[in-house]
Formats: structure tokens, sequence, C-alpha cells
């Protein structure tokens, strides 16, 4: 466990020096938004009611700069100035309206860090049902795969025309299935700003449930870590060892299954291949955690960010992206690198502990 | 029908729902030229286009990446020269701490800051540069895939047996286990990865649309699905999806009143589902084995 | 009881098409064959623990499906156990290996089970039976015998209870998949003297699958009363297809004694290729070679010219971790060796082996073919990247003139661009075998070059090892002892053991 820790810290560590040159460099080459030079514009503009990109109202406001310089400012000043302005305008994002953000300051960096907290608590409580909702889809797709396998098999003792009839009514089954759960299939893989989107959603945009709801119910989220388990649980099913414990007629019929015991915390199935099986599935899903949570944290950052959900870590990201404030951006990435690195750190240790119950 | 069995026949899961991702398309092209508008149907034609053009290559070098990496690092711990694989090793650690879309956002932020700056940049060549940045981001999934083959093979008989007769790492890496018996493997992963930028891009490409204001809206990359969607028409046409839960009727009328954002969600929604099952279907083969 | 079984795969490919299976109620049936011919599958089939999803399966004329659900399935699933032949995936990682034989059928206590567990692992410490079974069955420990009696030991306790309970017929059926095939002599003996003492007293049926061939040898000296009670059948593939026809035996006890004692040694020379010095430590185990294992008498294992030296050892002693750590496959704590002049030691770097030895003085034959080959290499393709500086014809040439040593002429021309996963266990050792020969080198190592085979094929086998030797030297690790004790002859055996004195 040492071991896992001092070689996460390292590469924390490099990273984060790594880190603090970025943040330098990126203080450095902030386009600094240069606002203080074109004051004189704006105080012209409000005081003399003048649209600079009149050209008629400009060269009108010219000729009277020339006989009534103002403020040591004549014609030639004002014109260079104008041109200057009107490069900047074009070409600094920072210069046109409705920007916010700023370059990092110690206060910035507070409200960076609280946006980082609020972040972390919904990605927290997403990863936590999403880990248990993954178990319980895992489960539930290979109890039913069994159970159809053995009422087939049951069946096998009808004559032809009947087992054909019945497995016709399974395959038809199946297929309504497939039609009644096409809706659900497509909320569930659309991308989140399309989900959003489409159901009105009735949530404020900024609810902690709402991000919770659709961290976990859309962008495929769901499925895919619902899946992995799933594989996992199938790939030990096909050991040798389930075999074994087939041959010493371990339970292997779930028709009783209560589907409720998917959502209890500790599921034990004890006298079972399922329980035979479940522990060794359980270590290798906690390894595939790392990649879950990663995947967990693209999807919140798409969430805030697509919905523009203001005064959230992510959408403050966006922003300074955007608006060229670099040395906050990658402060902020630090942040989001600190708990990626934070949730493999867990996940590794989870492992780990979780195989020393099987050390001798 | 003959035809149908042959087609849609579910023996090879993986082929069935390639066949039924390249029938789906092809029935939402053909509606969308009978009802969309022309400007619309270009636009989703190109967006389509686009997207499956950056994902394909973007995995493609995702592939090459992971390949290269992997083997580049394995034959540096063979030859003992521990600095540069514990280099590589890190170096692709810090790239998988970063959240895929902020590292994608970062790559596309600069690449519209260069746009911005008046590069004059073709679009083939920024769809390039876009799989670049895409395939960055995820070639570390190959890069994993690739060590574990070599890890699950380095130290079977079969290879030490091919060692001692004489044959060369190299070739044992390259041709015996990745050519030889990973094949399969690489064509699942690549399934998976063109699953995993076809989201990515959409997503990022909508959000790089959105932007902070329309004031902020920066200079256009060559239309793609997430920039589709990003447009306002296309955002009403997925706001009017929730009617149908108030008039159940307005789901007939959806189809030929709202088909530009319909039509781009629902390509970007229906691919990777389709994508998402051929991955599975693959994984399943290869479990099975 | 007859069988006709006839297994495909779900895109109609067949597998195994056998008319009429057999084994005989109430006796031990010995089923010998080469490895891959389906021996496994079709027991597997009987038994009822095949999944029908999985393949197309009939079973006399009837889908699995309903002979699933059969009477007679239901009776030797409930009553009867089936002992698999892979051992290192059959035991649950996460349940210590007591809870594994308490678990399903197997919870019922029986005051037998415990001297008869102990039994199998006879002259073993009670610390060390007692940690074994609190620990967590690992890949590396137990080690392959270890498990294999572990997995044994589950049948054993199964028919105890049977017998206990006075529920025993001749409808329990218990089916051992190569259960010695990691065990030496030693334990093997062990293994079935429990298992016909459990017969006995239960008069099960017993479906006993192995190659080893020196069972019969036992069978006609230690139990002569077992032998209107056993009953030897092989499996062959015929010009029609799969077939079962009783082994004679005889054939194999006259083909032992046909040969002298040191057959395989009579033209060594006096030109040393290896020596090995006898202390040895690897992966922190103390090991010695001595000539004598009761006196504990050390001595330098050498290897000549036109020699074979035959290596023994208890199962998991260390036998092919030498032969690695030789090869410079393993890094050994402790090791020296004089190879063609040239000493190693632990210290020799691995560029030593790779520059000089690899593929010019050294070459090793490993166990298990499946591991050994590249499954989805074609058979010449398995040969070609080693013959260097030739024309294809010329390469086409050679390979073929290799597999005329083990293959007769229509089958060499079938196999030569066929997949290697698509041939028989026999045919792939054989090719195993083969490919080791190709090399240039003068020291081979072979680790159970028979395993897998068929009778006729162990007979080439010693054949080709015969040819081969005359310019070479072999170190030998075999669990067919008294095959190759005989042939070998006394004065060129040596034994590994582990150093406890030192």
């Amino acid at each position: 466990m040492k071991k896992i820790i001092v070689k996460n810290l390292i590469s924390i560590g490099i990273i984060s020096i790594l880190f603090v040159v970025f943040i330098v460099v990126g203080k450095l080459i902030s386009v600094s938004d240069k606002s203080e030079r074109f004051v004189v514009i704006k105080e012209l503009q409000e005081k003399y009611y003048i649209d600079i990109f009149d050209e008629e109202q400009v060269e009108i406001f010219k000729m009277a700069l020339e006989s009534y310089p103002i403020q040591h400012l004549n014609r030639e000043k004002f014109e260079n100035l104008l041109d200057e302005y009107k490069r900047y305008y074009f070409t600094n994002p920072k210069a046109k309206e409705g920007y916010t953000g700023k370059n990092l300051s110690l206060d910035y960096a507070i409200d960076i860090m609280l946006m980082f907290v609020k972040f972390c608590f919904i990605y927290f409580i997403s990863f936590f049902s999403l880990y248990h909702f993954s178990k319980a889809i895992g489960f539930a797709k290979l109890i039913r795969e069994i159970n159809y396998q053995n009422d087939l098999t049951k069946f096998a003792i009808l004559d032809e025309d009947e087992f054909l009839r019945k497995a016709k009514h399974f395959k038809l089954k199946k297929y309504l299935n497939y039609i009644i759960s096409a809706p659900f299939y497509l909320f569930i893989f659309s991308p989140s700003y399309v989900a959003a989107y489409a159901i009105r959603s009735k949530f404020d945009s900024d609810s902690f449930l709402f991000l919770i709801f659709f961290a976990i119910f859309t962008n495929g989220a769901l499925l895919y870590s619902g899946n992995r388990f799933y594989n996992m649980l199938k790939n030990e099913y096909h050991k040798g060892y389930a075999l074994t414990a087939l041959v010493k007629n371990l339970k292997n019929d779930y028709s009783d299954f209560n589907f409720l015991w998917l959502f209890s915390l500790s599921k034990k199935f004890k006298g079972s291949v399922l329980g035979s099986i479940y522990p060794a599935a359980l270590s290798n899903f906690y390894l595939s955690l790392k990649e879950i949570g990663s995947f967990l944290i693209t999807s919140l950052a798409i969430i805030e960010m697509a919905l523009n959900i203001q005064n959230f870590f992510c959408y403050e990201l966006l922003k300074c992206l955007l608006f060229e404030y670099y040395d906050s951006a990658f402060f902020i990435i630090f942040l989001l690198f600190v708990l990626v690195k934070a949730n493999d750190i867990a996940a590794e240790i989870l492992h780990y502990l979780n195989s020393l119950k099987y050390e001798s | 029908m003959r035809v149908k069995r042959i087609f849609f026949s579910k023996s090879d899961p993986a082929k069935f729902w390639f066949r039924i991702m390249i029938v789906g398309l092809l029935l939402i092209y053909l509606w969308n030229a009978a009802f969309l508008y022309e400007s619309g149907f270009k636009r989703w034609q190109a967006a389509l286009f686009n997207s499956i053009f950056v994902s394909f290559v973007a995995s493609l070098l995702s592939i090459f990446l992971g390949w290269f990496f992997s083997y580049y690092k394995y034959i540096n711990e063979y030859l003992d020269k521990v600095v540069v694989s514990k280099t590589i090793i890190f170096f692709i650690d810090a790239i998988k701490s970063i959240p895929q879309v902020i590292g994608a956002l970062t790559g596309y932020a600069i690449l519209t800051n260069l746009t911005a700056r008046d590069y004059n940049l073709s679009s083939f060549v920024l769809l390039i540069l876009l799989s670049f940045i895409l395939g960055l981001f995820l070639f570390v999934e190959a890069y994993d895939m690739f060590n574990e083959r070599i890890a699950y093979y380095k130290d079977k008989d079969f290879i030490s047996a091919l060692r001692v007769l004489g044959m060369k790492e190299s070739s044992i890496i390259n041709k015996e286990i990745f050519y030889k018996n990973s094949r399969p493997y690489v064509i699942q992963k690549f399934a998976s990865i063109f699953g995993e930028v076809f989201f990515l891009q959409a997503s990022v490409d909508y959000i790089i649309s959105v932007g902070l204001t329309l004031k902020t809206n920066l200079v256009s990359l060559p239309p793609t699905l997430g920039n589709l969607l990003a447009r306002i028409d296309s955002k009403q046409d997925i706001f009017a999806i929730g009617m149908i839960f108030s008039n159940l009727s307005y789901i007939f009328e959806l189809p030929f009143k709202h088909l530009q954002g319909l039509s781009a969600a629902l390509t970007l929604v229906f691919v990777l589902i389709c994508v998402y099952k051929i991955a599975n279907a693959l994984t399943e083969k290869l479990e099975n084995k | 009881m007859n069988f006709n079984v006839s297994i495909w795969t779900k895109d109609n490919f067949p597998i195994v098409e056998i008319k009429d299976f057999y084994f005989e109620e109430g006796k031990i049936n010995f089923l010998f064959g080469e490895s891959g011919i389906g021996k496994s599958l079709i027991s597997k089939a009987i038994y009822g623990i095949l999944n029908p999803f999985d393949l197309n399966i009939y079973i006399n004329n009837k889908s699995y499906f309903q002979y699933l659900n059969t009477a007679y399935v239901s009776e030797i699933r409930k009553n009867g156990f089936f002992v698999f032949q892979e051992t290192s995936t059959h035991l649950n990682p996460t349940l210590k290996i007591s809870e594994q034989l308490e678990e399903g059928d197997l919870s019922e206590f029986s005051s037998q089970f415990l001297d008869d567990f102990k039994y199998l692992f006879y002259g073993k410490k009670e610390e060390f039976i007692s940690f074994l079974s609190h620990s967590y069955p690992k890949p590396h420990r137990p080690s392959g015998g270890e498990k294999q009696r572990i997995l044994a030991s589950m049948a054993i306790k199964k028919m105890q209870l049977l017998i206990e309970k006075n529920s025993y017929s001749n409808l329990n059926l218990f089916v051992f998949d190569e259960p010695s095939g990691n065990l030496d002599d030693k334990y093997r003996d062990l293994l079935f003297d429990l298992i016909v003492k459990k017969y006995l007293k239960g008069n099960f049926t017993i479906l006993f699958i192995t190659h080893d061939y020196s069972l019969i040898g036992k069978i006609y000296s230690q139990y002569e009363n077992l032998l209107t009670r056993a009953k030897f059948l092989e499996l062959r593939k015929e010009e029609s297809g799969l077939s079962l026809v009783e082994f004679n035996s005889r054939n194999y006890l006259d083909w032992l004694k046909s040969f002298p004692e040191g057959y395989l040694n009579q033209n060594k020379t006096d030109f040393e290729l290896l020596k090995i010095y006898p202390d040895l430590q690897i992966f922190g185990r103390k090991l010695s070679i001595v000539k004598d294992k009761e006196k504990f008498e050390k001595k330098d294992l050498t290897i000549n010219k036109g020699q074979i030296v035959y290596l023994k050892a208890e199962s998991g002693m260390g036998k092919t971790s030498l032969a690695k750590a030789i090869c410079g496959l393993i890094k050994p704590d402790k090791i020296k060796a004089r190879i063609w002049g040239t000493t190693i030691d632990e210290n020799t770097k691995f560029e030593f082996y790779r520059d000089r030895l690899w593929g010019k003085k050294i070459a090793m034959c490993f166990q298990h073919s499946d591991e050994a080959l590249n499954l989805n290499d074609l058979t010449y393709q398995a040969f070609e990247p080693f013959i260097k500086n030739k024309t294809y014809l010329e390469k086409t040439d050679l390979i073929e003139k290799n597999l005329f040593k083990a293959f007769d002429y229509e089958t060499t021309k079938i196999i030569f661009k066929r997949k290697i996963k698509h041939l028989s266990g026999g045919q792939k050792q054989k090719i195993n075998l083969l490919r080791s020969f190709l090399s240039p080198a003068e020291i081979i190592i072979l680790d159970e070059p028979i395993s897998g085979m068929d009778f006729e094929s162990v007979k080439k086998t010693f054949d080709i090892i015969k040819n081969e030797l005359q310019n070479r030297g072999i170190l030998l690790i075999s669990h067919n002892e008294e095959i190759f004790s005989k042939a070998v002859g006394s004065e060129n055996i040596f034994y590994l053991v582990e150093n406890e004195q030192d």
C-alpha cells in the first residue's frame, strides 16, 4: 500500500511543479485587457454619445477636436488611439461585451476552491450511486441470462412443437423488451445537453440533483459501467472454478431471485455459483473504477460546460480558456488532475485492501 | 426472406450491429433528403461526414500511438533502460490523469486561437488537427491494451521458446504477439475508441460553439454534429421533443417540422448506440474465445 | 452404457463425432488417446456439464437439452463427481482450500476425509498440510501437483460420503481427467491407491482419463486382482472418424521389455557439452543435484555429446525453473554451470544468453504444446523463422523433411498449411519437439516430450530422440518415469532435491 501511495504522490508532486510553471507562464501569456488604455475612448463615447464604429460621427468628432482639443487629446492622438482600440476590439475577446473572469489571485483562487468542493461533492455522490447501479445492472443481466438458459433447458422435455412455441414466446418477449427499452436507451446514450433540452428540464439546471441525475443517466455512463461489471462476472462464470462449483451442485437457479436484493449493499448469494464468482469479479471491478471515475468527471464537465451552469467549476474553466486567462485555467485543470489522481489512488487502495483478504 | 436472413443474421452480433448502423444512417439520409430543407440537409451531410472522418482518423492515430509507446516502453525495459521506460510511464500517467474533455477542450482552444489569428487553415487541415488533438487524449486506452497483450504473453512458454530459438525481441513483440495474436483486440479497441471520440468531439464542438455569449463565439470550425446541435434552430428542435409529454400526437409532426436538430441528435445517439453494441459484441467474442 | 456423441460449434463446424462411445459400469475404465482428440469433451458432455447454448450437442440422437433432463444425468450429477484436468483455474481464488472442500455436496462431515487428505500429502509435515488447507489458492502456490491432489480429494470425499451413507451404486460416475499429469510417481501412486480403495468399497463407475501408460505396469504388478475390474480403452482418430477401441495393454508392456536398459545412451561420448554444479538456489529455494536421494550424494550433472540425462524430482520442486535458468530465461539466486566450456552463474548478463546461446548452443522444448506453440501459426510457420539463408523452396523442403521424421507423407501434406490450433494434441507435441531439433544447438532440454501423446506417437518420439542424440546432448524432464528410467539407464539419472542441510 505504501508503494501505491508513494508512487502516486511522486507523480502528483512532479505534475504539481509542472503546473506551477504552467500557471506562471499562463499568467505571462494571458493577454492583459489593456482596458485602462482605452478608458478615454469609453468616456468620450459616454459623454459625447459617439458611436466609434460610425464613420460619419467619428469624422465630425475629429473635425471638432482639430479646433477644440480636449485634455491633451488632439485629432492625431485620437486617430492613433482609435485605430489601436479597433484592432484590440476585434482581436481580443476580453474587449467584447459580456465577459467575466480574471487572472489568478488569492480571492479568485478561494472562489475556485469553493466551486471545486461543490464539484467534488456532486462527483462523490454520483460515483457512489453509479458504482451501485452498475453492480445491480451487471448482476441483473447475468441472472436474466442464466434464468433464460435454465428455463429453455427445462422446456426441452416438452415435445418439439411446444418447445418451439415456448422458444418463440421467449423471443417475442425479448423483442418487445427491445421496443420498450428503446426510448430509455436513446435517453441513456444521449449526450447530456441533448437529453436536458429534450425533456425541458423542470429542474433548475444548477441544482445538485439535476447534475447527479444527468451524470448517471446520460452520456452512456450507466450502461458502460454496468456492462463492465457484467463482463467481469461473465468472465469469472466461464472460469474453471465455476464449473467445479457446478459439479459440487452449488445452486445455479435464480428463478426465485428477488431483484430488490440487487440494491442492498452486500450481496452474498451464499451457496450458489454466483456467490463463488462475485468476490473475484468485484476485485477486478475495483481496478476499473479508475476509468469509470475518469469518465464520470468528463461527464460532469460536459454537463456544466454545455449547459452553461454559472458559478460551477467546469463552466468557470471554460470561461478562463475562452477568455485566455490561462493561469486560472491551469489552476482549475490542476485541481481536476488532483481529483482524478485521488480517484486512482482510492481505486488502487481498495483493490489492494480487497486482495489482502485473500492472502494466506 | 433470404436477404433478411443473410443481412440481419445475428450469428455475429458485431457484424449485425454494423449493418444496422449502415442501414439506419441510410434511412436517416433518405428521410432528410426528402424532408429537410436544402441548406440544412447540406449542413447535416457535412456534419455527419466530418464527425465520422475525425473519429476514424483519431481512432487510427490512437491505435498507432498506443502501439508505438507500448512497444518503445517494453523494448527499453527489456534493454534495461529504466530512465526511458519510466519517463514514458510517467508521461502516459500524466495524460491519463487529465479528464479527456478538458484536454480536448484545451487543444481546441489553442486551435481556435490559431484560426482566429488568421492562419488560413483549410477545412481538411483543421479536421486533421482536431483528429490529432482527440487522438492525443485517447491513445492511452490503446496503449493499455497493447501493454496488456505484452504482459499476457511475455512470460508464456511459446515466447520463451521463440527467444531461446534465437528470434529477435522486436519480431516477438510485433509479429508474434501483436500481429498474430492481438488483431481482434486491436479491432475491438478501435471500435471502442471510435465511439468515445465520436461522443467527445460532439461534446467539445458543442461546448466551443455555444461559448459564453454569441459575441464571444469564435471562428467557425468545420461543421460537425456537435456544432450543428449548438445552433439556435437545432436547439429549438430538441426543445420541441419535450412537447410530446403534453401532446402525444406531436410525435408525428416532429420528424417533419423539427428535422434539423432532431436528425442531428438522432444521428449522434444512434451511432453511439451502434458503436457501443459493436464494441460490446467484439469484447464478448474475445472473452468467450 | 453406450453413447452416440456429436458435438458441433454454433457455426456448424464439427468438433467431435463418435458413434459408439462406452464405458463399463462398476469398473475402472482407463481412457487413453492423444490429447486434443476429445476425451475430456465427450466425458463432460456425458456428465452433463457442457452448456447447450455454447455448442450444438447431440447424445443418442437427442438434443443436449433433452439429454440434460434425463434421469440418468440427474443421477450422475447428484451422486458423482468430475475432476478437471486444468488445475490452475479450477480452484476458487477467493475461498480457502478448506472452505472449498466443504461447500455444496461436500458440506457434510466425514471423519475419514482428513486422513484421506493427509494420505495424499504423505511425507509432508502436519504444519504444511494445515497451512495449505487454510490458504487461498494463488497462481504458483499451491503447485500444480498440489492443486491436482486437492481437486482429486474432492472426488474422494464424495466417494467417502456415499460409502458412509451406504448409498453407492454403479450409477455413481466419477470422472478423473488427467489427475496425475502433474504428479511424480510417488504421489501418483498414493492417489491411485486411494481411488482404488474407495472403488473397492463402493463399486463406483470410474472413468480415468490419462496419458500415463505406466499405470498399466502398476496394475499388472500391484493390482492383479483389479485386472478383471479394469478396462483399458483408447480413443483413436481413424480415416472414418473417431472410434473407441480396447487398448491392448500387453502391447505396451511388451514394448517396454523390448529395449534394454540405457537404450538411449548407447552412443554416449566423452565430449562435455553442459555441466551443472550441484548447489543451486531458485526463487529463494535451496536445491541440490544428487545422484542418490537417500544418501544425499551431491554430484555435478554432466551432459556429453550423444548422452541423455534424466533429471527427476517431486512435482513443484523446480525442474522446469532450473531448465529456464540454464537457458537464461529466469534469473536464479544461485547457479553455476559450464556450457561449451564457458562458465555461467547468477551474475551472467542476459546479453550473453541472447548473443551467444540462444539459437546457437542451447534449445528447449517446453511442456504443454498448447502453450509452447503459437496456436495461430500455420504448421510450417512454426519452423520458418528459424531457417536462415535459404530460399522459399529450400525452406519448404527442409521443413517437410523435418515433419517426415514424425508424420507420414499424407499427414505432412495435410498439416503443412493448417493452423496449429486445429491439430490434435499429439501432433502439436510432435511439432513442438521437431522445432527444437531443427535448431543447430547441441544442448537440448526436453520438458515432458511425450506429454499428450498416444502410444504410437510415444514410440515414434522415442525413435526421434534416439536419432537426434547422435550429435547432441539432452537434458530430460519427465513424469513418465517407468519409460525413461529404463531407456536412459540408472547411471544417467539425477535427482533435484531440496537442500535442507546447508
